[in-house]
């Protein structure tokens, strides 16, 4: 986001925001906000609502131990929840889950966070074998997409409590089924979409309800990566890659190398366990019977961010373009689109769906949503765009606030590379020496002092931490009490549920061309009815 | 004290016998003309830009390198950039020594020994000051005597340690912050220059950043004297105050054009002093040449502060320095001092 924005303009829009939320709390409109000197800082806890832990920390087990399982252990506090027991089918994740990720720091692994104990953490390789341990409190699932219902209604069934990481299913009858079981057994289901559990989204939330940025009719969401570069093999790594499958052609997260030694445990095995290959196991993320592409993986927190900069609303129609364009046979080649443009729209806050349940049918907000793997130039983020004033939220890491320019004022140049030739008359000048310090700002770009830094030092929190922090707080009051009293976590079934059906309802309307209209009744997990096109999984919930 | 002279810009062509080396390289009326081709990115808040003459291989591919190295250098050096080393200097040097990058460790040596040389005309631990001023990123304001007499005990470049063998700094005292923002356009276009001779083997070329330092290679075809740069009056841009010739050297200019603010009726610009506290009074512009940017643009910013006979006094021991400066009462006379090729 942000592309033509310089390093100062950067720093003022945060200053901006900043600015203005302070402004907000003193009026008591902000509950809090950590950022910024000068108002009081209150802790993610107390501002989603839960405490220091009662009791010892919540025992848990960690299903699916790959990348994100890996930045999950990183963030999460034992204090709240200490992962006892481990489980992975791939000898790889369950050896990098305890020795962490040299190249990563976000996973740091259980050696070097539990030091000793680690060695008394429990390993498995089937799910249903920790489900049968009962020292295991809760579990919380970062497996392929296509295993969460699974996972998460037998998790519920053997009475543990769940934490699935997003999207929280394959379909939306597997999400509805999820809540069902959630309720038959008295579980607690939470879903790990982490901008819930973010101070950053909850305090852009707020600033953009006082109206400081007019009348907002568009966002604009997009996460861009470059995944065109060639893929590099590490010199020395660990584990030899497998000669059996084809290899990456281009460096791409979702496109790894296979082990040898996920080749050898698993290429019987691996169809116990749902998937028709190691491959398919290794790369689920690029076929449509065990991922959702790029709109479950990346789309649906962005969407989820969006509906709640709207109040957490949800949308009324979709429809997109996708497609498979960049890779093919031999490069990197997959199932789903690479590259999906989709655009929705919302109800704005008068609207009668909206924030506000108003009158207004035409107070739309057309939200844009975009992801592809050939260029990198923007930051991921959400830029909200209204009447008044724009605010972008860039990589979960920063707020910046903006005022519409004045049309009287100069605008700013783009971040752009400009070729022009001149020519001049022998001995006149080429080119006119000047001061120039630029509006606004300070005395240069690497000018002023080191307070620029805004909360340099340690960065924000994505609401991981904050996320499974509350997920064993609730679980702690929820054993303790009479159920219906304890608040359900922020992310539960019928708020991720949402979530699920934007994204996979995109994907829908892109596959079969179409504007969808969006169904109250799809949101009402009571309801049987789904969108059309919620196709039968391979691998069933239940 | 040679090519020194004393001129207004009103009554150039009286003076203009003067100017000894202008005088010997008269325009040609038969120099060709000169095209060039420039490469210009947004970067340290300002625009940089590469010129070439037409027809240089590459010279587009040259430039993006050549922008790519200013923007590494703007993430280093800019306070505007959280993770940015100086930033991290700025936040750790006054608890311990802080182990710098060698090139920034040379910088920061540099504009030491500047300090120095200009008895604190120049002063990057000064951020502070900037900051009271609201120069840093508003609003402006006038501080108190009492704040600023405050302040002024804070900070030195003679409290920077420096050691060389561990290339490391310590801030002898807590509240420095280094503000790199009168040396840091310089430095970047001496990283460039140096790029462009060694790495490209090109030898002709101009690079500026924001046209206020500039650093130029060796004279396009045709252009014997040096690469021609037009100094401007500061507030009438179309009012030129001269021609100078670069060649091999740098340029830097001040001038407290922009970022100035009006209180009670007062005009203060955005160049402090660092020894009163206050910002600097009595020059509009002030134009340095030097061997390297690095000390053009900190020597411009030094004399605009210092004034015209401190500008005297320095070129008389520094011969490879020249130095224009316009006073800001348009009643006194373009000072033009050291080694300098200019017109009129």
């Amino acid at each position: 986001m942000a592309m033509d924005l310089t390093a100062e303009q950067k720093e003022q829009g945060k200053s901006n925001f900043q600015n203005v939320s302070q402004e907000l709390s003193r009026r008591g409109f902000l509950k809090g906000l950590s950022a910024g000197a000068g108002v009081a800082a209150i802790t993610p806890a107390v501002y989603f609502g839960y405490k220091s832990m009662e009791g010892n920390p919540v025992r848990a087990a960690l299903i699916g131990c790959g990348d994100e399982g890996g930045i999950l252990v990183g963030a999460h506090n034992p204090e709240y929840l200490k992962f006892t027991a481990i489980c992975d089918i791939r000898p790889y994740n369950r050896d990098r889950i305890m020795e962490g990720d040299p190249k990563v720091p976000l996973r740091p692994g259980f050696k070097k966070l539990y030091g000793a104990e680690s060695k008394d953490i429990k390993v498995f390789t089937d799910y249903k074998k920790v489900l049968e341990d009962k020292s295991i409190e809760a579990v919380v699932i970062a497996t392929p997409l296509c295993n969460h219902a699974r996972i998460a209604i037998d998790a519920m069934k053997a009475g543990k409590h769940v934490l699935c990481e997003k999207l929280m299913a394959w379909n939306v009858s597997q999400c509805k089924e999820m809540i069902k079981v959630s309720k038959e057994t008295q579980k607690i289901l939470s879903i790990g979409h982490q901008r819930h559990y973010s101070m950053l989204y909850s305090h852009a939330f707020e600033v953009l309800k006082s109206g400081v940025i007019g009348d907002v009719k568009h966002i604009r969401a997009l996460w861009h990566r470059n995944n065109s570069w060639p893929f590099v093999a590490d010199a020395a790594p660990k584990f030899p890659i497998a000669k059996e499958y084809p290899a990456p052609k281009y460096r791409d997260g979702w496109y790894p190398p296979i082990y040898q030694v996920d080749h050898d445990e698993l290429k019987e095995q691996s169809k116990m366990f749902g998937f028709k290959s190691v491959e398919e196991l290794v790369r689920w993320r690029l076929y449509n019977e065990t991922g959702g592409g790029l709109m479950a993986e990346l789309g649906s927190h962005q969407l989820d961010a969006c509906s709640i900069f709207l109040g957490k609303v949800h949308p009324l129609s979709v429809s997109g373009v996708g497609g498979k364009i960049f890779y093919g046979t031999d490069r990197n080649d997959r199932d789903s689109d690479d590259s999906v443009f989709v655009t929705f729209e919302f109800p704005g806050p008068n609207h009668p769906k909206g924030m506000n349940q108003g009158s207004d049918k035409d107070d739309i907000v057309v939200v844009t949503y975009s992801s592809l793997n050939t260029n990198g130039f923007e930051q991921y983020g959400e830029c909200v765009m209204g009447s008044r004033g724009t605010m972008i939220v860039e990589a979960e890491q920063s707020v910046m606030l903006y005022n519409e320019k004045d049309p009287s004022k100069k605008s700013t140049d783009p971040k752009s590379t400009s070729i022009s030739v001149t020519t001049t008359p022998g001995n006149k000048p080429v080119l006119d020496a000047s001061s120039t310090w630029g509006p606004g700002g300070g005395p240069s770009a690497v000018g002023g002092g080191a307070a620029a830094a805004t909360g340099a030092g340690t960065p924000v929190s994505r609401g991981y931490k904050e996320e499974m922090e509350d997920f064993a707080y609730k679980i702690r009051v929820w054993d303790k009490s009479s159920k219906a009293e304890v608040d359900m976590p922020r992310c539960h079934g019928r708020v991720a549920m949402a979530d699920a059906i934007i994204a996979l309802t995109s994907n829908i309307a892109m596959k079969k061309k179409q504007r969808i209209d969006f169904k109250e009744s799809w949101f009402d997990p009571t309801s049987a009815e789904v969108p059309d096109g919620d196709t039968v999984p391979r691998i069933p919930a239940v | 004290m040679d090519r020194r002279n004393l001129i207004s810009p009103a009554n150039i062509s009286h003076n203009a016998g003067l100017i000894s080396s202008a005088l010997n390289s008269v325009l040609n009326p038969n120099t060709s003309e000169l095209s060039l081709i420039h490469i210009k990115r947004r970067a340290m808040a300002t625009d940089f830009e590469v010129s070439f003459p037409l027809g240089t291989k590459d010279a587009v591919l040259m430039a993006e390198e050549c922008l790519d190295l200013i923007n590494m250098l703007e993430n280093q050096l800019s306070v505007y950039i959280e993770k940015s080393e100086m930033v991290r200097i700025n936040q750790n040097a006054a608890k311990s020594p802080v182990k710098v990058e060698p090139h920034l460790f040379n910088l920061l040596q540099k504009a030491k020994h500047l300090s120095h040389e200009t008895s604190r005309g120049f002063d990057i631990t000064s951020g502070k000051l900037v900051k009271l001023w609201g120069f840093f990123k508003g609003p402006k304001r006038v501080p108190s005597d009492s704040e600023i007499s405050n302040i002024l005990s804070t900070f030195g470049s003679e409290s920077l340690i420096l050691d060389l063998d561990k290339k490391s700094v310590f801030f002898n005292k807590p509240e420095i912050e280094i503000n790199l923002g009168a040396i840091g356009k310089g430095f970047a276009l001496d990283r460039v220059k140096k790029h462009i001779i060694n790495k490209f083997g090109i030898s002709s070329f101009m690079i500026h950043g924001g046209k206020s330092s500039i650093v130029c290679g060796d004279s396009p075809i045709d252009q014997p004297k040096g690469w021609p740069i037009a100094i401007n009056h500061p507030w009438q841009p179309n009012h030129r105050i001269a021609i100078i010739f670069l060649k091999n050297r740098a340029l830097g200019i001040s001038a407290a054009t922009y970022n100035n603010f009006e209180f009670n009726g007062i005009k203060y610009g955005h160049i402090l002093n660092p020894i009163t506290g206050y910002p600097a009074k009595g020059v509009a512009t002030c134009v340095v040449a030097a061997p390297d940017a690095t000390s053009a643009d900190a020597l411009s910013t030094a004399f605009f502060v210092l004034g015209i006979n401190a500008a005297i006094q320095y070129c008389e021991n520094h011969k490879e320095t020249g130095i224009l400066i316009l006073p800001e009462n348009e009643k006194e006379q373009v000072l033009v001092v050291g080694n300098l090729v200019v017109e009129f």
